[in-house]
């Protein structure tokens, strides 16, 4: 009765009408910074920080969580438009959504992704009002072992994004791995092929490398068809909202994105990014038709884009019921905390549910907003396309390197962006995958951290790896995601053999 | 007008015992603040909290510019508060890091390459255990690895660091080999904190401020605490190492900094207002507000004890074969 009236109490902060200009302003600037390549949802919260200061703190945390989850809205358009991702979370939604635009469903691909988002962001605001402690009981039963684990089995995905040629899919994989080895080791504290490059020490950028070899890659490979004559001006088919038989497709994979999401996102370290791509694997590998993954099938888009709106709501439950941030996000977000006075900690709900449930509360709000302010642009961005390519291409480029300038204002950057776009296009002339080397990149590092405080911890024992019962779970995951696809394909081949034998006799 | 003004305002001064006198000109205009962390960080709010205090207490007639400069672990800042040779209206903002990063050969840059003005505050660290631990003190700890070497493994943050520090020199103190002691990083205070708490590690170092929430829920305990001497008010019951019988204590302060090559006078000018803020209100109430300890020392001090700690890192880590820098 005293958690209702609380939650009760937390609606009344939430609609006082400064409340409401505030989770309208912090939805705008997310859906801004989201779209936008470089600054993303921390540092754009980091940004701003300095201006809250006077601020009432239930205000300026609304706000400051509306541009995270804003964010998560607005990083979708570009990633499917332009194959550039906002954010490092909308990378997957480029796997299917930039093939649909391409073929004249981008309209839908928006649509659907921001419905999605709608979806999978309410479905977690209701998880997190209701089940935040169990899911906090959750998250500290993942030790090193399991993450390791939960990492080993989101690698599996890669197969997933793999294409024609395994071997092609193990090269950009394998690439990944090694571009995730650059920076600081985190064990001993020394530069690891940094080259004598002080930026490097921080690692090499995921968003820099995503957007040189999706977006560049792909503006590099533009360019040379236009000078053969063969870049084709992108048809828009059919209306710009989706089908009854895209959006029947869509539910299933949006609902279990969002649930994905969240639990992933409730997880201190893995974080939006790794949500998307255990959503997009799942859906491949549930599909009736897994071989139209990564050539515009809109279920790949529906479930990354409610995996990374599920994932926001996911990160808030450490920050709230631990006082422990669960992202780079909630990081800052602590940090503003701190600023205006208010200690998080376990207490927080007990000492200020004021504070706690106007912020949840005003998520709700949030998110019918930002529905009602992204789906209008849906036919203005889809216009985007009709752009004569020496127009369009220019500006891709020149978003590319303003947004990753802006990130560090380093030159650096731009270099590395740069690298990345020769690579990006040539792994299109040799048909390579690029989305198994983002996948090991945002794996590799946790996965070789993991591994080894794992070792550490147990005393170089590998029975660690079997140690709980999560890891046996993931571990029997690992063995059917690995092992399915042979059988299936066994399977599928049996009646076609059988109808060739009979053929033939 | 501007006479009396200019004659009103040196009055003021004068009666406010603000140190305008020492430095004739200075400050000219607003002072740029490099703060070596990203905005919410712990030099962010050193920064942040230092601005505050100046200007509730009338101590600096200018305004800050801050500069939130991250990345690199605070060498990109570094790089370009030393190329702003001479510039008396820049500050700069860091931590150990300062000395740390040119041990572990991340950069050639020192405290000695710029101008040390003043240590500010200091956080302490702590051992951590879970409330239901059955460690009830670190001799507990410290006696199991007697025996052996691994028997505990042991939290941190990052290496090289206080944290580390807290844990390897409590163990050196009694007789135990360094490079035996199990350490493991966890990147973040945060995620090491959940690792303590789901009990996949039994003692975590970690700032004695990340951890206070979760003593007060009753999910934690602190069983020892790098201050040099016993800690005000309700954690007066926490055991210093010295109460303990072990001779060490550990600063994680956070300082101030200025290009290199300034003037004397401003130093000076510094070493006065710095001098004068810390015994303000404005100055203790941000202490309160973060749970940070006053920590003040002026240029010259500041100085001796950024040489001393840096011997005791520079052994250390040479010892544990982690200091690539020194052999250079």
């Amino acid at each position: 009765m005293e958690t209702l009236n609380a939650i009760l109490g937390g609606f009344a902060v939430a609609a006082q009408p400064m409340n409401l200009f505030f989770v309208f302003l912090g939805a705008v600037m997310g859906t801004v910074i989201g779209m936008l390549p470089g600054i993303g949802p921390a540092a754009g919260i980091a940004l701003l920080l300095p201006v809250t200061f006077g601020m009432e703190p239930v205000s300026a945390l609304i706000m400051l969580a509306g541009i995270y989850y804003g964010a998560m809205y607005g990083n979708t358009a570009s990633a499917i438009l332009i194959n550039t991702p906002g954010t490092a979370s909308a990378a997957m939604t480029t796997v299917d959504g930039y093939p649909l635009a391409k073929s004249g469903r981008g309209g839908a691909a928006l649509a659907i992704a921001a419905i999605a988002s709608f979806i999978a962001g309410t479905m977690g605001i209701i998880i997190l009002s209701l089940l935040a402690v169990p899911f906090a009981t959750f998250a500290l039963r993942f030790g090193p072992a399991e993450y390791f684990m939960l990492m080993a089995f989101s690698l599996t995905a890669v197969s997933a994004l793999t294409g024609k040629s395994p071997a092609k899919g193990a090269i950009s994989a394998v690439l990944g791995l090694m571009v995730a080895s650059i920076g600081i080791d985190l064990q001993s504290g020394q530069a690891r092929f940094t080259m004598g490059i002080p930026e490097f020490l921080d690692g090499v950028g995921l968003l820099v490398v995503i957007v040189g070899l999706f977006a560049v890659g792909e503006c590099l490979r533009n360019v040379e068809k236009w000078f053969e004559g063969t870049l084709q001006p992108i048809p828009i088919r059919g209306k710009l909202w989706f089908t009854r038989d895209e959006w029947n497709r869509s539910v299933g994979p949006i609902t279990r994105g969002g649930l994905i999401g969240f639990a992933v996102g409730v997880l201190p370290g893995a974080g939006g990014t790794i949500a998307t791509i255990l959503a997009y694997a799942t859906e491949q590998k549930l599909s009736k038709r897994p071989e139209k993954f990564g050539t515009g099938a809109v279920e790949g888009v529906a479930a990354p884009e409610a995996a990374n709106n599920g994932s926001t709501c996911g990160a808030f439950v450490p920050l709230l019921t631990l006082g422990v941030p669960g992202s780079g996000v909630t990081a800052v977000l602590l940090g503003a905390f701190i600023m205006y006075g208010i200690q998080p900690g376990p207490m927080l709900f007990q000492n200020r549910p004021d504070l706690v449930w106007g912020l949840i509360n005003s998520m709700y709000i949030g998110n019918i907003m930002l529905l009602v302010l992204n789906l209008p642009m849906i036919p203005l961005f889809a216009k985007m396309l009709y752009a004569p390519p020496g127009v369009l291409l220019a500006i891709i480029l020149g978003i590319a390197s303003v947004g990753i300038y802006s990130v560090g204002g380093s030159t650096t950057s731009l270099y590395v962006l740069i690298f990345f776009g020769a690579a990006g296009y040539l792994f299109r002339r040799l048909e390579i995958p690029a989305p198994p080397l983002i996948l090991a990149l945002v794996l590799g590092g946790i996965m070789e951290q993991s591994f080894r405080q794992a070792m550490t911890i147990s005393g170089g024992n590998p029975k660690v790896f079997v140690g709980s019962t999560i890891c046996i779970i993931l571990l029997a995951m690992i063995v059917v995601a690995v092992v399915m696809p042979l059988l299936m394909s066994r399977l599928r081949a049996l009646p076609g053999r059988v109808a060739a034998r009979s053929g033939s006799g | 007008m501007k006479v009396i003004q200019g004659l009103a305002a040196a009055l003021a001064a004068a009666l406010l015992g603000a140190p305008a006198a020492i430095a004739a000109g200075y400050p000219e205009r607003p002072v740029e603040m490099v703060v070596a962390g990203n905005a919410g960080g712990g030099l962010d709010l050193t920064g942040r909290a230092l601005e505050t205090a100046l200007r509730e207490s009338k101590l600096f007639p200018q305004n800050f510019v801050i500069k939130n400069v991250g990345g690199a672990g605070g060498n990109v800042a570094r790089s370009q508060v030393h190329q702003k040779k001479g510039d008396s209206h820049m500050l700069y903002v860091e931590s150990n890091r300062i000395y740390v990063n040119r041990i572990v050969g991340t950069t050639q840059l020192t405290h000695n390459d710029v101008t040390p003005i003043g240590r500010l505050i200091t956080e302490y660290v702590a051992w951590v255990v879970r409330a239901d631990s059955p460690y009830k003190s670190p001799k507990d700890i410290l006696d199991a690895l007697k025996k052996n070497p691994e028997a505990v493994t042991f939290g941190v943050g990052t290496v090289p660091s206080n944290d580390q520090m807290n844990i390897l020199r409590p163990v050196m103190a009694s007789g135990i080999d360094p490079k035996k002691i199990k350490v493991v990083s966890f990147k973040s205070g945060g995620d090491l904190m959940i690792q303590l708490l789901g009990g996949h590690i039994p003692v975590i170092s970690t700032g004695l401020s990340e951890a206070i929430e979760q003593v007060k829920a009753g999910k934690a305990r602190v069983i020892a605490v790098s201050a040099p001497n016993p800690l005000p008010g309700d954690l007066a019951k926490v055991p210093t190492w010295r109460s303990l019988g072990i001779d060490v204590a550990i600063l994680h302060w956070r300082g101030l900094f200025a290009p290199p090559g300034i003037p004397k006078e401003v130093v000076a000018y510094w070493d006065k207002a710095l001098g004068q803020m810390v015994k303000t209100d404005a100055w203790k109430q941000q202490l309160e507000k973060h749970g940070w300890f006053d920590a003040y020392a002026d240029s010259a001090t500041f100085k001796k004890d950024l040489d001393a700690e840096e011997k005791i890192y520079a052994e250390i880590l040479s010892d544990l074969g982690m200091a690539k820098g020194l052999k250079k």
